[in-house]
């Protein structure tokens, strides 16, 4: 979206602000699909991430990013933030078993909404987690921070998701797709 | 190791697209963007609270009140005619009567005393020309009173002359009167063969007193008092006069109605303060009692609102920055620049014993300051016919709001263990009337300090007329108590 429409949006001219939306929302609605388990939450999410979008919009900074990049750091925050609200809860884990991870092959055969069922089906706190490791690219430390967790709680529940992953891949190609 | 980063590459491909196909799956219910339309301040073009109306209201009442003011001037003029013609009417019964005799037998009785002040007449007579000539107005003859419409307007050098004549003894005068008579006699036979025969009363009778009749007389020492305290620029034909004023403004918030937030009812305290304002003035008089005033000028309106938050401090929404856990918060307050967006930090030493959603009760502050153009049209009433002294004052007044900046925001915790860390304000500026109207309702004093200087002082209390920041449901006016001293100097 080119700065003059962003310039709009910010004035509160609403046709522009509409088509920020319409350009955004199916990526940001995917988004807010992988931190949660079900439909009506992440379209909450989605709801309040625009509002604070359109609200903070005057401090986008053009010249630091684009804005799709801003406005994933918005919702991932708007995320998180929703989550701690409903007791994000890490499953402790102290016998963890690392396991290998599954084929590139095999996940390269899903489409994006298979891809994005396998993470909504995952516990709270390894979805989390996950999301923000290996899709998001924050460090261990960063999510320790960001989730008020320990670096130690965030690489086992990385494990354990990563497991998760790989029986509920085995589980999909056992029963056809 | 090397599988697991494609594999994690292959998830982050996947997702970080922007371009990601629309499907069912992955497009919201239409509901969401009814939702988040219904929280977003109302767009400009669907606004109806375009500054042209009340601008155009005002336009129209500044019109009805010209129309009002110009109708109420010509029925003025009719009942001054109408009671001249009245006087005048009243007097020719006198002029064919008692005056006449009365004059008669005056003049008779100094004619002798007449033929021996020949130099005096002359010099008499002199004045009278010179009257004459200057303004019919001041013309010697009766006649001439009856065909102008009031006497009062005598101005200038003519009125001056004429004071000037009241002055020659009662003897020069009859003198002087005796040969106008004469002199004019003929004038009043040729002129109207249809009138009756018009006594002509010379310049030298008006002067003196009673001139017409018992009930009605003109007292020219009354008329030259009168002359004095007119305002001399009035006086001297400049009805404009140009001003500077400086003055002191007390401003009252005035608000009503709900807002849908809770934190609304936490408003300790919240004071505009007092300010000074500066404006030039430039005055038209329009007549001895009635002048309008326009004026442009500039000041700035400071406001502190304090409200007290009582927050529960969440430990399983802490975020963790070096030896800090910090809590995030995010609220709405309305405040006279419209609804405010504030992100508050507060923080605790991790090694604090704070349990989880304890209360933190603290102080949030803040400062707006908007600055100012005014522009008062306003209407002056004199209660003496004189352009001076004392005045009531009503009209329309504009402000213009130029500039609005937070000035000053501060907390303060009073939590032992919790600070305030930070706290960021953000305000749409769109929330702002720029365009603010009030009617001011005034008294005022204005005196004479020299040739065309006057100083007025005056005091007015103005209704503020519109909301000066957009929410539904809650009306936020300011009215302004206004005193000001100004110096005027007639152009």
């Amino acid at each position: 979206m080119e700065t003059p429409k962003i310039k709009l949006c910010v004035e509160g001219n609403r046709s522009a602000q509409k088509e920020l939306y319409d350009s955004y929302k199916n990526a940001l609605f995917v988004l807010c699909q992988r931190y949660f388990s079900n439909i009506e939450d992440a379209q909450d999410a989605l709801q309040d991430g625009f509002i604070k979008v359109f609200r903070d919009l005057h401090q986008f900074d053009a010249l630091k990013g684009s804005i799709y990049s801003w406005l994933k750091k918005v919702f991932i925050n708007t995320c998180l933030e929703k989550l701690r609200r409903k007791k994000l809860e890490f499953i402790s884990v102290d016998d963890v078993q690392i396991t290998s991870y599954y084929e590139p092959d095999v996940l390269s055969s899903l489409n994006l909404k298979e891809i994005t069922n396998l993470i909504q089906s995952m516990p709270t706190g390894y979805r989390t987690v996950f999301n923000l490791y290996i899709i998001e690219g924050y460090s261990h430390l960063e999510i320790a921070q960001l989730l008020g967790i320990s670096e130690n709680t965030s690489k086992t529940q990385l494990m354990k998701a990563k497991n998760f992953l790989k029986g509920k891949l085995e589980l999909v190609f056992e029963n056809g797709r | 190791m090397e599988d697991s980063n494609n594999i994690n590459n292959i998830f982050r491909d996947k997702f970080n697209s922007e371009a990601i196909p629309k499907e069912d799956w992955n497009t919201p219910d239409d509901q969401v963007w009814s939702n988040i339309e219904r929280t977003l301040p109302k767009p400009k073009e669907e606004s109806n609270r375009s500054p042209l109306i009340p601008f155009i209201l005002s336009l129209a009442l500044l019109g009805f009140m010209f129309l009002g003011y110009k109708y109420l001037q010509k029925a003025e003029e009719v009942e001054n005619l109408e009671h001249l013609l009245k006087q005048c009417s009243d007097s020719k019964i006198e002029a064919n009567g008692n005056t006449h005799n009365t004059n008669q037998s005056i003049m008779a009785s100094h004619q002798n005393s007449a033929e021996k002040s020949e130099p005096i007449v002359s010099m008499v007579n002199q004045k009278v020309a010179n009257a004459s000539n200057s303004d019919v107005t001041s013309s010697a003859t009766f006649k001439d009173v009856n065909q102008k419409s009031n006497i009062s307007s005598l101005k200038g050098e003519a009125a001056n002359d004429l004071l000037a004549s009241a002055t020659i003894s009662d003897q020069e005068a009859r003198i002087a009167a005796q040969n106008q008579i004469d002199d004019n006699q003929s004038l009043v036979e040729n002129h109207d063969e249809s009138r009756p025969n018009l006594k002509i009363i010379p310049l030298q009778n008006l002067i003196q007193k009673p001139f017409v009749n018992n009930n009605s007389y003109f007292d020219l020492n009354q008329l030259n008092t009168q002359l004095s305290a007119i305002n001399p620029a009035l006086k001297n034909s400049g009805p404009w006069m140009l001003g500077f004023g400086v003055g002191y403004n007390q401003w009252i918030d005035k608000k009503n109605g709900t807002i849908n937030n809770p934190l609304s009812e936490l408003l300790l305290n919240e004071k505009t303060t007092p300010s000074l304002h500066y404006q030039v003035n430039l005055k038209k008089f329009i007549n001895r009692q009635l002048a309008v005033n326009i004026g442009l000028g500039t000041y700035s309106r400071n406001q502190r609102s304090t409200y007290r938050l009582s927050l529960p401090y969440s430990t399983s929404n802490e975020v963790r920055h070096g030896d800090e856990m910090h809590n995030y918060f995010q609220h709405s307050l309305p405040t006279s620049l419209g609804n405010i967006n504030t992100n508050l930090t507060l923080a605790r030493s991790i090694s604090s014993n704070v349990t989880n959603n304890e209360n933190v009760d603290l102080d949030f502050s803040l400062s707006n300051k908007i600055k100012a153009l005014n522009v008062p049209i306003t209407f002056i009433f004199y209660l003496q016919n004189s352009g001076q002294g004392l005045y009531f004052e009503t009209g329309l007044n504009t402000e213009f709001i130029f500039q609005q900046t937070l000035t000053n925001v501060t907390t303060n915790s009073y939590h032992s263990l919790v600070d305030d860390r930070e706290m960021n304000v953000a305000f749409d500026r769109k929330q702002i009337e720029q365009f603010n109207f009030s009617i001011p309702l005034g008294i005022g004093y204005s005196k004479n300090i020299g040739s065309d200087i006057s100083i007025d002082l005056s005091a007015n209390y103005g209704f503020g007329l519109n909301n000066v920041h957009m929410h539904e449901g809650f009306t936020h006016k300011i009215d302004r108590i206004s005193t000001q001293i100004a110096v005027f100097k007639s152009l």
